[in-house]
């Protein structure tokens, strides 16, 4: 038996997460999904000319549902009446990782869709031809859940490792995180130009050049090759270091 | 075989709880972890089971470093803590959704012990009783034939049938390669069961010894008149008379009193200990 990573275990604790935590999940999607619902039936009936408004809708649900989910997924590592068997339960950590973040990703992503499609095809059919009505999936979509999954993962690491209030410290975490980033910014900026008027032509092509061909390059790389992966590194460590 | 050596552990802030502790539990015993509020017992157990770490020092389960917590070591290992949280779902969901996590699980011990605890199969856990989950855990843990059975207090909330039971269940369920390690206060739901006892006292393991060598050193008496002093290692007094621990002269195994035998070896460690040295 390898004791890192098995596929058998790994399925078996995707099963079992599904099954433990499907009560509260299964009232929540209720939930959501009706309000979907509900909203999509009054868009097609009183609205139809808002069905861009109506994906935005459906767009900021997935989002918000998608983090406040990832953010309650270790809900039983840090329930002190509970981590004991989450902790002693015989897979590894890798796999404990890797299981979680299937049903927060792919899983959630592929469930959240298709429902979110079949509802969508509601309105669409009540506004016929009269309206045109955007496409579901398109490639905004498909950029939107990139950047999901991405962004999922800085949930990700504050679900393992904030023990309370999760997803709300998560996003504290990253509006301190934008202020310092600004702040650091602002004093480089202050620090190599000294706080004086700055224009364009105090930067001589080359360096303008640079600047506006590496940092997008740059940026692009870290947020969608480097950023996920090493998230998941950091919640790994931090799920291996847990104790009771 | 369980081994902590040289363990040394202290709570954030707080003064060390552990210092150079050393333990060795070997299979084919069930052993009575007792110790004062405090004392360390739990901590003790979340070392075993890995759910702790210690600062230096090392806890082998199995040749296992504990803190590892590799699953085929958790395999192993099955804690059944005193107080605990299961989820809103069938009893028959949760054992099918854990249970394939141990390949030595058997449905059919399970079953038993659940027709022996009375309990229904088809039952949802949020609707039973916290002594009915506690007997739930119980059967689970001894179906999974892990090698090490960990029990933290496992007889509160248990009423008396249901404890009568359990000692009868747990000491059916012992075998050679079986280590069971049952922590309380309630020593009387011990008696006639263990096989050793071991007192921790400040992070101390301060007496570990058989019940057969207990029984064969000591003897327990229920009122001391009569008793030569000199005889006399520990007593306590009450109503109208002064129950106590004896040498046991006669050379014939007595039946132990954990409750004085824990009295005594809290107030006088060394006294009881010494009668032990060869």
């Amino acid at each position: 038996m390898n004791n890192i990573f098995d596929i058998g275990r790994l399925t078996k604790f995707i099963q079992r997460q599904a099954v433990l935590n499907a009560p509260p999940i299964l009232i929540a999607a209720g939930a959501i999904f009706g309000t979907m619902l509900i909203v999509s039936i009054l868009t097609g009936y009183y609205g139809p000319e808002n069905m861009e408004g109506l994906k935005g809708f459906f767009l900021f649900v997935f989002f918000l549902g998608g983090f406040i989910l990832t953010s309650n997924i270790f809900a039983e590592l840090h329930t002190p009446l509970k981590s004991y068997f989450y902790l002693t339960l015989p897979v590894s950590t890798a796999e404990k990782l890797i299981g979680s973040w299937i049903l927060t990703s792919p899983v959630y992503v592929v469930v959240f869709s298709v429902i979110a499609y079949l509802i969508y095809l509601i309105p669409t059919i009540m506004v016929g031809n009269s309206y045109p009505v955007p496409a579901f999936f398109d490639h905004d979509t498909f950029q939107a859940i990139g950047s999901y999954m991405v962004i999922q993962t800085v949930f990700f690491l504050g679900a393992a490792y904030f023990r309370k209030y999760n997803f709300l410290k998560t996003v504290l975490s990253l509006f301190l995180f934008q202020i310092f980033i600004g702040l650091y910014a602002g004093l480089l900026f202050w620090l190599l130009f000294g706080g004086g008027n700055v224009n364009d032509r105090d930067f001589d092509n080359g360096f303008k050049g640079s600047i506006e061909n590496t940092v997008p390059q740059l940026a692009h790389v870290f947020f969608w090759y480097i950023l996920g992966p090493f998230l998941l590194v950091v919640s790994y460590f931090s799920l291996k270091e847990r104790e009771v | 075989m369980v081994e902590l050596n040289n363990v040394n552990f202290k709570y954030k802030n707080k003064k060390p709880l552990f210092t150079d502790l050393n333990l060795q539990l070997g299979t084919g015993f069930i052993y009575g972890l007792l110790g004062k509020n405090g004392a360390g017992k739990s901590t003790l157990l979340k070392h075993i089971a890995g759910l702790l770490y210690p600062q230096s020092g090392q806890c082998k389960v199995f040749g296992y470093t504990a803190s590892q917590r590799i699953p085929q070591m958790l395999e192993d290992i099955y804690v059944i803590p005193e107080e605990f949280e299961l989820p809103s779902i069938a009893l028959n969901a949760y054992t099918k959704s854990n249970a394939v996590f141990y390949a030595k699980f058997s449905y059919e011990q399970f079953n038993k012990y659940l027709t022996e605890f009375e309990l229904p199969a088809d039952a949802k856990l949020s609707t039973l009783s916290y002594g009915q989950k506690k007997k739930f855990l119980i059967a689970f843990g001894l179906a999974t034939n892990a090698r090490v059975l960990i029990l933290d207090e496992p007889t509160n909330g248990l009423d008396i049938p249901s404890k009568s039971q359990f000692r009868k269940i747990v000491a059916s369920a012992l075998t050679e390669d079986k280590i069971i390690i049952i922590s309380t206060h309630q020593v009387r739901d011990l008696e006639n069961l263990i096989d050793f006892v071991v007192v921790l006292e400040n992070g101390k393991i301060i007496f570990n010894k058989n019940i057969a060598e207990i029984s064969e050193r000591l003897a327990f008496e229920h009122s001391l008149a009569g008793v030569p002093a000199s005889d006399i290692l520990y007593h306590e007094d009450m109503p109208g008379r002064k129950a106590g621990i004896t040498r046991n002269r006669s050379g014939q195994e007595t039946r132990v009193d954990l409750e004085l035998l824990f009295n005594g070896v809290i107030k006088d460690t060394s006294v009881i200990n010494s009668h032990f040295v060869k």
